[in-house]
């Protein structure tokens, strides 16, 4: 831990102090100062939480990634409440079985609304403008989905399952990973579906929403380069618009 | 037990579609119908116009 060391400049007033802020000469220290300078230089609040979207987003086809992650909530929340009772509560009550389907068909509607968002995404080429992260971090969360949503089929303890997981089995022993990701391992693909794969769609799905906060959404193709929303939209501090 | 027996009961045999080579279950083929036609509706169904618009 390095110690404390006090600004260079001269004691300050109240609201100086308080600034929440960096001015842009103020020089930091310390590597939290950094973050901090370097987090509301990139995601300053106005940004991170828009008051308002440019008028193009307001069109159905901007939805889908909405819904995706509406579904993904309710995959967790119904995840959450599977993992309360354990595996046989699913088989033995009714309402087991119940918040087992909800868990199922959220899922069904998470790939739904992520596949017809990635369409959109591809026709209106939305890695335009700097965005090759936001579409590499969209199809890497659609790559991990896949694994996660097919470890969850593993999970079901039911003969099904059991019939993927030794058909999957000559899969991945003929990529050479089967003794290391072994599907009839119950209790390896349990921790992979429960605990190492949701953190990682979690993680990237909220670096990929923040990375479109960064970079705004993309305009439309045929949008003409001096339409006002395009530039205030990339430079909103330059503006005089007091809800910006 | 009979509850017990029914909720694993066995289901309505799936149905499948099939051309050729090519196999599918219905159930995943009507996601996929309804996944193209939300694709297609998204896109030229009109938006509600919004109090404020820039």
């Amino acid at each position: 831990m390095t110690t404390v060391v006090p600004p260079p400049t001269t004691p300050a007033g109240p609201t100086e102090a308080n600034a929440p802020s960096a001015k842009p000469d103020e020089e930091f220290y310390t590597w939290t100062g950094k973050a901090r300078r370097w987090m509301l230089k990139t995601l300053p609040p106005k940004k991170l939480l828009p008051e308002t979207q440019p008028s193009y987003v307001a069109s159905w086809i901007y939805v889908f990634g909405m819904g995706a992650i509406a579904s993904l909530a309710v995959i967790i929340v119904s995840g959450v409440v599977l993992s309360l009772n354990g595996p046989s509560w699913w088989h033995l009550s009714s309402l087991g079985h119940f918040v087992n389907s909800m868990h199922l068909w959220s899922v069904e509607f998470f790939f739904l609304f992520m596949v017809v968002h990635l369409w959109g995404k591809f026709w209106m080429a939305a890695w335009r403008g700097g965005r090759l992260l936001t579409w590499i971090t969209g199809v890497v969360s659609f790559a991990v989905s896949i694994g996660a949503a097919f470890t969850g089929y593993l999970l079901q303890t039911n003969f099904e399952s059991e019939w993927i997981s030794f058909e999957a089995k000559d899969a991945l022993n003929a990529a050479g990973i089967g003794a290391w990701f072994n599907v009839a391992n119950v209790g390896q693909m349990f921790m992979w579906h429960i605990t190492l794969l949701p953190l990682a769609v979690a993680a990237i799905v909220a670096l990929h929403v923040l990375l479109v906060r960064v970079h705004g959404v993309v305009s439309p193709l045929d949008a003409a380069e001096t339409d006002t929303q395009l530039r205030d939209a990339a430079f909103p501090e330059l503006t005089d618009k007091a809800d910006r | 037990m009979q509850v017990l027996l029914s909720s694993v009961a066995a289901d309505a045999s799936t149905i499948y579609l099939g051309w050729g080579a090519f196999t599918i279950q219905l159930g995943n083929f009507i996601v996929i119908a309804v996944m193209l036609l939300l694709f297609v509706l998204a896109l030229v169904l009109p938006f509600p116009a919004g109090r404020k618009r820039k």
